[in-house]
């Protein structure tokens, strides 16, 4: 098994919910990936 | 209400958190607060539902940025002070029935990424000494609510247990100049029996001294004392041998394995530790058959003294035969 994208970029949002609580969203660069192990091609996103 | 007290028997703080007890118990799927909200329908914790992961503070926090004064005065022997930390809450997926196993590697890549991001963040933190991330996974294990998620606890003390853990490895360092973990991962990988699974960066083994049927160690092969040390490769290899103990659980007995996890990095209390600090993650699975559990009963609770019914080597025998088979050399 192993993944065959290239570096994945992690993009963050902070925002902050009515009662002040910080909320982060994480979002990556979008890719494929091949698991060799099932020699099958998944595709995220 | 929330405080810390101290326990001068034990020398360990109590979290008293009061308000944990009205905390969402087991919400019928159609109302879990973790999924994104939909348009119209009632408010949840994620208001977005475009995202990889998410992490937000903890609504029911057991430690807090701005916690309360205590409710009791301190004494000279019963010492008070206040919850100050931060609890945090990660959503893997905004799918309310993803199963770990069956995610792509990518996602694991996402999640160490993160968890890599948090510890930097809050260990930065003055108040912060120690950031522990941990999944509590199954209603066995008292999970609340079903989907995935993780938690993390940034305490303003290093915790009992790991403070043990350094002090032993801090000690053996001292008489040996080497890391007390870099010496038990030699040690098992030339007994190579209780190994479960490993790649180029990791190792995943019952260590020797087990105290759970299918406790699973995963120690960092390099003396890497948190995410902080970890370059590119290494959170692929982390995020590769996670997944397969995952799989190699979910395949074991043919149902989602519950397990609490937890993961344990160098303190951020600087101090003067990173020789004998050594990054790793240790797996707590209760069911020690197929359909019996282990319970925490006199022996375990009241005198802290594990009885394990099984022996590491042969447990470690049927992961490392169980799904996915991979190549342990």
């Amino acid at each position: 098994m192993e993944i065959k994208k290239e570096k994945l970029k992690l993009n963050k949002e902070v925002n902050y919910k009515e009662d002040g609580r910080k909320i982060i969203y994480y979002n990556f660069t979008d890719g494929k990936e091949v698991i060799a192990d099932k020699g099958e091609e998944k595709e995220e996103k | 209400m929330s405080e810390l007290r101290w326990n001068p028997l034990k020398r360990e703080w109590v979290i008293i958190a009061t308000h944990r007890q009205d905390r969402t118990f087991k919400p019928p799927e159609d109302y879990c607060p973790l999924c994104p909200t939909e348009e119209g329908g009632f408010p949840t914790e994620v208001p977005q539902k475009d995202y990889d992961i998410v992490v937000f503070d903890n609504k029911f926090p057991s430690l807090q940025n701005e916690p309360p004064v205590p409710a009791v005065s301190s004494t000279d022997l019963y010492k008070v002070r206040p919850a100050e930390g931060i609890c945090e809450v990660v959503l893997f997926t905004s799918e309310h029935d993803g199963i770990m196993s069956e995610m792509p590697l990518s996602r694991f890549l996402k999640m160490v990424k993160v968890w890599r991001d948090r510890y930097q963040e809050l260990g930065a933190k003055d108040f912060i000494d120690y950031v522990y991330i941990f999944e509590n996974k199954g209603e066995e294990v008292g999970v609340t609510l079903e989907h995935p998620h993780g938690q993390i606890y940034a305490y303003p003390f290093v915790p009992p247990f790991v403070r043990k853990k350094q002090n032993s490895s801090k000690e053996h360092f001292e008489e040996t100049s080497r890391c007390l973990f870099c010496d038990i991962l030699s040690e098992e990988l030339e007994r190579g029996e209780r190994i479960v699974a490993q790649n180029d960066s990791f190792v995943a083994f019952i260590p020797f001294f087990a105290r759970y049927s299918y406790e699973v160690n995963i120690f960092a092969r390099k003396h890497l004392t948190s995410f902080s040390d970890f370059d590119e490769k290494e959170e692929k290899d982390l995020a590769h041998i996670l997944k397969i103990v995952i799989m190699k659980y979910d395949n074991l007995f043919d149902f989602i394995f519950p397990y609490i996890m937890g993961i344990h990095q160098q303190p951020t209390n600087e101090e003067d530790d990173k020789e004998y600090s050594h990054f790793h993650i240790e797996f707590f699975p209760p069911y020690r058959t197929k359909d019996k559990l282990k319970y925490l009963a006199g022996s375990e609770a009241g005198a802290g003294t594990f009885i394990n019914g099984s022996y590491a080597e042969i447990k470690a025998k049927k992961l490392r035969k169980t799904e996915p088979i991979i190549d342990q050399n």
